[in-house]
């Protein structure tokens, strides 16, 4: 009896810490960010999905198939991990300007007089949800698997889409009232 | 008379240490800046000298000290809360909406937590010593969690916390979790344990009050307001990051298949 609950108790520490590695613990992009104060990281540029298209280009299939199939087999073994390290590289760069982007945008709702309680529970959750997939791409690619560069493309775009608003919103201005606007000029 | 107990070395410093800090505080303009803190430590000075007054005059084992004893420590442990609270309100307050969020999940906790201890009181009536430590170890564990969740809130939208305002804090964990602990090991052992448990809670208050005192060392500097942005850029902003979000994490999941 003592013995499962020794197990059942092991089993949920270990989960409870797999979920707080997983899920909680900031990417290191996050954590090298943390010593950066709110000004400097305002001036930092989120340009790695702007890279995109030459990293698309270079893990292009068609490309690699024929490069694949006129290259002897060590040189093309060695090209797939050669694709699949600059894929991570992509991905983890992709990771840092997340972070950036969520870094400024809990500074955006720290400094803002009103915060939605709904928004901010969503984005804690998606944060969460974040980490967690993150980390898996970057596992399955540890273990050989591969990802579709069509679906890098739509996620560095994601990420740009993001870092647009983030950027408009740190620049944004009152819209003057109407009474002010010149009007019939 | 039980004069005898005036010998104690241990319990002479720790009375001489909490009229210091007290006196301290009160010196330092902490009364402004902190008054529920500041009426904390001087009521720990005045309650404890009144306790001495009752354990010199009756004894150890007399039932007038007992519920004195009791007594003082209720009072203490409610203002312990409310110094958490005006901890949350002094740290979170200047950043408008973090603090009407904070404030109302605050709230929640704290209440589930006293809940759970009233619960688990009123579970654990077989002897008064029980019922009193149960109480006790859930009113402490309520003290750590609201100060736990406080800090989450500051780890989250990094809110800068004021080294006095840290010391305090750490104090009042520091204290109250080896209260917890200590209380768990008395339900577990009760009797044997009993005079080492003392020694333990006077020790740990003395150790956190040397962190306070290092808190009210120099005067604490009033409190500023950051320059907050319009309302309308987080109106704007932060429903469209969300759906960004959702996006890339829908775009990852994709990834995955």
């Amino acid at each position: 009896m003592i013995s499962i609950a020794a197990i059942v108790c092991l089993s949920l520490i270990l989960l409870a810490g797999l979920s707080a590695a997983l899920l909680i613990r900031p990417l290191s992009a996050e954590a090298g960010l943390r010593d950066m104060k709110a000004n400097q990281l305002e001036s930092l540029g989120v340009g790695h999905f702007v890279n995109c298209k030459q990293v698309s280009r270079a893990l292009a299939d068609d490309d690699f198939a024929l490069i694949q199939s006129r290259l002897p087999r060590q040189s093309s073994a060695r090209m797939r991990t050669e694709r699949r390290a600059l894929v991570r590289n992509y991905v983890v760069q992709l990771g840092r300007d997340f972070a950036r982007i969520d870094r400024l945008s809990r500074i955006v709702a720290s400094l803002s007089p009103q915060v939605d309680r709904n928004q901010e529970l969503e984005r804690l959750r998606l944060e969460f949800q974040f980490r967690f997939l993150y980390r898996l791409v970057l596992i399955r690619l540890a273990l050989g698997g591969s990802l579709s560069t069509e679906a890098l493309v739509q996620l560095a775009n994601i990420v740009g889409a993001f870092a647009r608003r983030v950027e408009g919103a740190m620049t944004w201005k009152p819209t003057p009232p109407l009474s002010d606007q010149l009007l019939g000029a | 008379m039980h004069f005898g107990l005036l010998l104690n070395p241990r319990w002479i410093i720790a009375l001489a240490l909490e009229v210091t800090l007290a006196l301290f505080a009160i010196r330092r303009g902490f009364l402004r800046q902190l008054p529920i803190f500041t009426l904390y430590l001087s009521l720990v000075a005045l309650l404890q000298i009144g306790y001495w007054g009752i354990l010199i005059g009756n004894g150890l084992n007399a039932p007038v000290t007992f519920w004195t004893y009791w007594a003082t420590q209720g009072v203490l442990v409610f203002f312990r809360g409310m110094v958490i609270g005006e901890l949350a309100r002094r740290i979170l307050a200047p950043y408008q909406g973090v603090w009407a969020l904070a404030r109302l999940i605050l709230l929640v906790v704290a209440a589930v937590l006293l809940g759970i201890a009233a619960v688990a009181a009123y579970h654990n009536q077989h002897t008064l010593i029980a019922f009193i430590s149960t109480l006790e170890r859930g009113l402490e564990f309520a003290v750590v969690g609201t100060l736990g969740v406080i800090i989450a809130f500051t780890r989250y939208y990094e809110i800068d916390i004021e080294r006095p305002l840290m010391l305090i804090a750490i104090g009042l964990v520091f204290y109250s979790a080896v209260e917890l602990a200590n209380s768990h090991v008395l339900a577990t052992w009760l009797k044997s344990y009993f005079s080492v448990w003392a020694e333990i809670r006077i020790d740990s208050f003395v150790i956190a009050q040397v962190l306070w005192l290092t808190a009210v060392w120099k005067p604490i500097a009033a409190r500023v307001r950051p320059a907050m942005l319009q309302p309308a850029v987080y109106r704007e902003m932060v429903p469209a990051m969300n759906f960004q979000l959702r996006q890339l994490n829908g775009r990852l999941s994709e990834m995955l298949r």
